[in-house]
């Protein structure tokens, strides 16, 4: 296609140039009319130049573009992840709205996604931008540079100026496209690449938390506390007859950071038991995709009935249930106790030979109750039953949950501070500005070969 | 309009221009030479006669190159795009 243009293009400058010639040969001593011709041979001349010079012009902006290490192939890779990145982050802010119509607590979350919402418009159109230049260069930069030579040769310089812009154009963004990745990754950096599936890129997972006394049976109420390694709590939530840690506003799905160890703690009749495993590190949980498992356990606990708790300072080596009754087996290498902790209105015993018990009330978020202490002087084996029965539901006031979204809110805007900075700047500010620079050499460009800067010849 | 028929449209308008810019380099050079040669004694008329030659001869000049050139250009396009 562009080598019939071409020819046109040579042939119009032939035109140009006899049209001068004529000009020249004219018999009026009419100056106006007479500067055409010297105007329009040279014209012609440059044209036609360029017409013959064309593929090789085009292959020096290749070349160019390779001296300064840039490729299609480069542009291309860069072209695709970034599409892939933009895209991705355009899908991340769209699930947290999905989830936000499931958990309303996220709506703060979803406000404060806005911004980046906004950036990743504002970046899938600059991505889209690019995909346009690249078409227009790559595939049909040719047959548009052919275009702009032969509207150079056009006599009486019609479109001269059009065709050098389009013609600069081409062998411009031909070399400026191929070296744009080259000249980003100098200039900025790539962000990090949200992915939809992984919430955790932000630090953030749900997870489905699992309470478990030393015999693995679940604990049915309570509290549990997370910490973080400072020791400041991160999320507060309850203990539901399933054992699983809920949160006012997100039920089963808890939001735990996904880059830093917690620190879980159980609370319950006015007592704290560190949860296991201690610290709890990201690779502890089970699961993926923003959605994981983990059973945390203590292992000096026996959840005896409701709010009812056996707990020892010592190893706990068997646990037996029967009925009402529980048998618990306990081994010492010093002195020890085991507390039998029930709600008031409980009615339990503490079988302990060979220790000497005692009883006190406890009082514990609106629950009191009586603790059995059985405490042994020596280290051995002993063995303890529990009897318990008529121990009806009891509803403590646990409070209101504390979730680590109200955190992250703080945590995400410091973290996400170097991702918005690094997508503005490699997607958005660094582009724009390469691109203003490219279309400012074309226009200096195009000044050289059609516009008011003439080259320097003269006839 | 097919580009060929752009192309041939183009050539044919260039041959046109070139036989008129010949016929036109003779009438320029002939009138120069008849206002130089004129018994008229006006400076301002010789130096137009003159300067009309001087055109035209220039203009002869630009032909024969151009038209050698560019006809030898044309020659080694076609037998380079065969």
């Amino acid at each position: 296609m562009e080598q019939g243009i071409l020819l046109l293009a040579y042939n119009l400058a032939m035109l140009s140039f006899f049209t001068g010639v004529l000009i020249y040969a004219l018999p009026i001593p009419w100056y106006p009319l007479k500067r055409w011709a010297p105007r329009l041979m040279v014209d012609s001349l440059v044209a036609a130049a360029l017409a013959l010079s064309f593929y090789t012009l085009l292959g020096a902006s290749d070349m160019i573009a390779r001296a300064l290490g840039g490729s299609w192939d480069l542009f291309y890779k860069w072209l695709k992840t970034s599409t892939a990145v933009v895209a991705g982050m355009k899908a991340f802010v769209i699930t947290i709205k999905l989830l936000a119509s499931k958990f309303t607590i996220l709506e703060a979350l979803k406000s404060q996604l806005r911004p980046i919402d906004r950036l990743a418009d504002a970046g899938l159109y600059v991505i889209a931008w690019i995909w346009g230049l690249k078409l227009i260069i790559k595939d049909f930069g040719s047959v548009l540079a052919a275009i702009g030579v032969a509207l150079m040769a056009v006599p009486f310089r019609i479109s001269r100026s059009a065709g050098a812009w389009l013609f600069s154009f081409v062998l411009v963004f031909n070399a400026g496209l191929q070296v744009l990745p080259v000249f980003l990754s100098t200039v900025a950096e790539a962000p990090g690449r949200p992915d939809p599936s992984q919430l955790e890129e932000y630090g953030l997972a749900f997870a489905r938390i699992l309470v478990t006394d030393r015999a693995g049976d679940r604990v049915e109420g309570g509290l549990v506390r997370m910490y973080n390694p400072s020791w400041k709590e991160w999320g507060r939530y309850k203990v539901d007859p399933l054992g699983e840690a809920v949160d006012d506003h997100y039920g089963g799905f808890i939001p735990v950071p996904t880059r830093i160890d917690t620190y879980w703690i159980l609370e319950v009749d006015g007592v704290y038991f560190p949860l296991k495993p201690y610290p709890l590190h990201p690779t502890d949980y089970t699961g993926s995709g923003g959605l994981w498992n983990a059973n945390l356990s203590n292992p000096y606990l026996v959840w005896v009935g409701p709010y009812a708790i056996a707990y020892a300072n010592t190893t706990i080596t068997g646990v037996r249930r029967v009925g009402d009754t529980i048998s618990l087996s306990l081994e010492s290498e010093g002195p020890s106790s085991l507390t039998l902790r029930v709600p008031k209105n409980c009615n339990a015993t503490l079988l302990a030979p060979g220790a000497s018990e005692k009883a006190y009330t406890w009082y514990w978020r609106g629950l009191s109750g009586v603790a059995y202490e059985a405490d042994y002087e020596s280290p051995g084996y002993y063995n303890a039953s529990i009897t318990i029965h008529d121990c009806g539901p009891h509803s403590p006031d646990l409070g209101s949950t504390v979730n680590y979204l109200d955190k992250v809110g703080k945590i995400g805007t410091y973290t996400d501070l170097d991702f918005i900075e690094a997508f503005l700047l490699y997607y958005l500010t660094i582009p724009f500005l390469y691109i203003f620079i490219l279309f400012s050499i074309t226009t200096g460009l195009a000044r050289l070969f059609g516009g008011r800067e003439r080259l320097p010849i003269r006839l | 309009m097919a580009l060929q028929d752009l192309i041939d449209l183009v050539q044919h308008l260039t041959q046109q221009v070139t036989v008129l810019a010949w016929a036109l380099f003779l009438l320029t050079w002939s009138i120069g030479w008849t206002l130089r040669g004129a018994p008229i004694p006006l400076s301002k008329l010789k130096r137009t006669g003159s300067s009309f030659i001087e055109d035209s001869v220039w203009a002869a000049l630009w032909l024969a190159l151009g038209s050698t050139i560019f006809t030898l250009i044309t020659y080694i396009i076609k037998i380079i795009t065969g």
